[in-house]
């Protein structure tokens, strides 16, 4: 297939095709609508099964059991639909089920709103569901990159046994670029033998797929486990983009479409300010890659960092965590399904200077 | 044969439709990301001066954002009065059409830009008009991007004419190749659209009203190698890309 121009949505869909993903189980929402809408399509071209069910706690539940028959599995839907699903998604992460689970995210709280957002980072990172649990989260920030991750997605879950979110912006969902499929970096994935795909009594250990422990001790055995395979993708998978880093005196961050809109800050500011500004983008936001910024921070010429979001401030918490308290770290952003300007961000930038210096 | 193929958007609207007794219609319809929004602003604005009014009619119920509502403050300096559905400024995830749209059909003289939403879903829109369509002529045009997944090859927009045609209950009576890759667009790219618009034309007998060519790309050169390639006068038309305000750099 030579360069095509897609959606957001649509790129995810067919990258998840091509990874081979076959179930797709979900419900509908804007803006995220044409990951279902292609999803009926094309999978049933390819021998896949696509069901709209009758809630996104129905469709959670349904990839649970895909996941567990060791099928390649995935649901998507906005941040709404997503807290639903939340109960779902801690039963998967109890169970080590691989599973690609797309958050095109809406304003919130609440219904909220159809327009783009970056409010739902701290349930994305830090409250996958409840107990003690955590997803990978995959944070493109072109069509391109929706595509690389959504298929790497499929390989993470599968080599760590645990959920894989991609959490993109009404943005990103409803914009078009020209895309390529590639095939990603090839991984030595385990095959799948804990997956309940029926059992002829002899061959075998019968397989278990649940998350009830009755005894605290096998329960809290259970969790160290997943936590060593945390600690694991946390070495392993950690992801990031330095641009203009080099020498800049305020290093700016943000992650998806907020990050294309800093990349033009950056510009602006170098042409129409002198002010050499610099992005670190987050492509991991679970792990986080706290090393960078921990890094950057020990650099004499850089005086501030700026996180830009759309939200009231929730990436700004882990640049805090990098930054460890070196060098002061500011926030500004829009919310509601508002898109910070351009204009807003270099004001910003200037006061800070000022401020700073 | 040849000449069926190329037929200009003027010579189509002044030769065909009656001037002076009706308005003249121009709905632009195409498979979802054909660049049916970018051609009916571009072409709304492009002949404001053909006519003593100008509404363009942003009918899309598919696209939640990037439609041509976003762009009141550029339609308004040109001159265009913006008919958008009732939900398109606000968080409203439920479209309906404001009753201004049933006034369109009387204004005499007026230039009236229907910009449809994508496949034959955004088409089943139309079909609340049928009444009217019935009585008034019309030019219904159908933007094909041959870089979109669904109609890259002859048989897939032969496909996507008879959906359009089943649920809008009106007849596409002009082709736009319209083949692009965003900000990659490639001469290459405008070519293949052509290719395979020229085919649709000779199966369908529907004839191309013009070519959409991203304006970077524009020039004498191209005009001249479409003119030596296909051996007919096929008129491009710059389009000007309006819809970027949220891009970035990526």
């Amino acid at each position: 297939m030579s360069k095509v121009l897609m959606k957001g949505n649509e790129a995810i869909a067919e990258a998840a095709i091509q990874a081979g993903c076959r179930y797709f189980f979900g419900y509908p929402i804007t803006p995220q609508n044409e990951i279902p809408a292609y999803m009926a399509k094309r999978l049933p071209e390819e021998n896949g099964v696509f069901l709209q069910a009758e809630s996104e706690i129905a469709a959670i539940n349904m990839v649970y059991g895909a996941a567990g028959a060791g099928a390649r599995v995935m649901t998507s839907s906005s941040s709404p639909g997503i807290s639903l699903k939340q109960e779902g998604i801690s039963y998967i992460v109890g169970a080590e089920l691989p599973c690609v689970i797309v958050n095109i995210v809406r304003g919130g709280p609440g219904l909220g709103g159809i327009q783009p957002a970056q409010s739902d980072y701290f349930q994305a990172t830090k409250s996958a569901g409840h107990g003690d649990s955590h997803m990978v989260v995959y944070a493109p920030a072109t069509i391109q990159e929706a595509v690389t991750l959504t298929m790497t997605a499929f390989d993470v879950a599968d080599q760590y046994r645990n959920p894989v979110m991609i959490l993109g912006d009404g943005i990103l969902g409803q914009m078009m670029e020209p895309v390529e499929f590639l095939p990603v970096k090839k991984r030595d994935l385990p095959e799948k033998t804990w997956a309940t795909t029926g059992w002829d009594g002899v061959s075998r250990q019968r397989n278990v797929i649940n998350s009830l422990y009755i005894k605290p001790e096998e329960l809290e055995g259970k969790v160290l486990q997943i936590y060593d395979k945390y600690a694991q993708i946390a070495k392993e998978e950690v992801m990031h983009e330095c641009y203009d880093c080099d020498d800049a005196e305020i290093i700016i961050t943000a992650y998806g479409t907020t990050a294309r809109i800093v990349k033009n800050v950056i510009e602006r500011l170098k042409k129409e300010k002198g002010i050499k500004a610099g992005i670190i983008r987050p492509i991991t936001l679970w792990p986080f890659p706290y090393a960078v910024y921990e890094e950057m921070s020990r650099k004499a010429e850089v005086k501030a960092f700026l996180s830009v979001e759309m939200s009231m401030g929730q990436m700004v918490e882990d640049v805090r965590l990098g930054v460890n308290g070196k060098k002061p770290v500011h926030f500004t952003g829009r919310t509601g399904g508002m898109v910070p300007t351009e204009q807003q961000i270099i004001d910003k930038v200037i006061s800070i200077l000022k401020e700073e210096s | 044969m040849a000449q069926n193929i190329a037929k200009s958007l003027h010579e189509s609207t002044v030769e065909e439709l009656p001037p002076g007794e009706a308005p003249i219609i121009s709905i632009f319809t195409g498979h979802y990301g054909s660049g049916k929004t970018e051609v009916a602003v571009n072409t709304a604005i492009n002949m404001t001066s053909q006519y003593k009014e100008n509404v363009l009619i942003d009918i899309d119920v598919v696209n939640p954002f990037y439609r041509s509502s976003e762009l009141q403050s550029v339609l308004i300096d040109a001159g265009i009065h913006l008919i958008a559905p009732n939900f398109a400024f606000s968080n409203m995830d439920l479209p309906s059409l404001p009753p201004e749209i049933q006034g369109v059909f009387s204004k005499t003289g007026a230039h009236i830009v229907f910009d449809v939403g994508g496949d034959e879903n955004g088409a089943k829109v139309l079909g609340v008009f049928n009444s009217y369509f019935k009585e008034h002529p019309y030019n219904m045009y159908l933007v094909i991007n041959t870089r979109r997944h669904l109609t890259q090859t002859k048989e897939q927009v032969l496909d996507m004419i008879e959906q359009i045609e089943k649920t809008s209950r009106l007849k596409i009576t002009h082709l736009v190749p319209n083949t692009n890759l965003g900000v990659e667009t490639s001469i290459e790219h405008v070519l293949e659209g052509i290719e395979i618009g020229t085919q649709v034309s000779r199966e369908t007998g529907i004839p191309i009203a013009f070519i959409g060519v991203l304006d970077t790309l524009i020039s004498e050169e191209l005009e001249t190698l479409i003119k030596t390639e296909y051996d007919i006068d096929m008129i491009t038309r710059p389009i000007k890309r309006y819809l970027t305000h949220w891009h970035g750099r990526s």
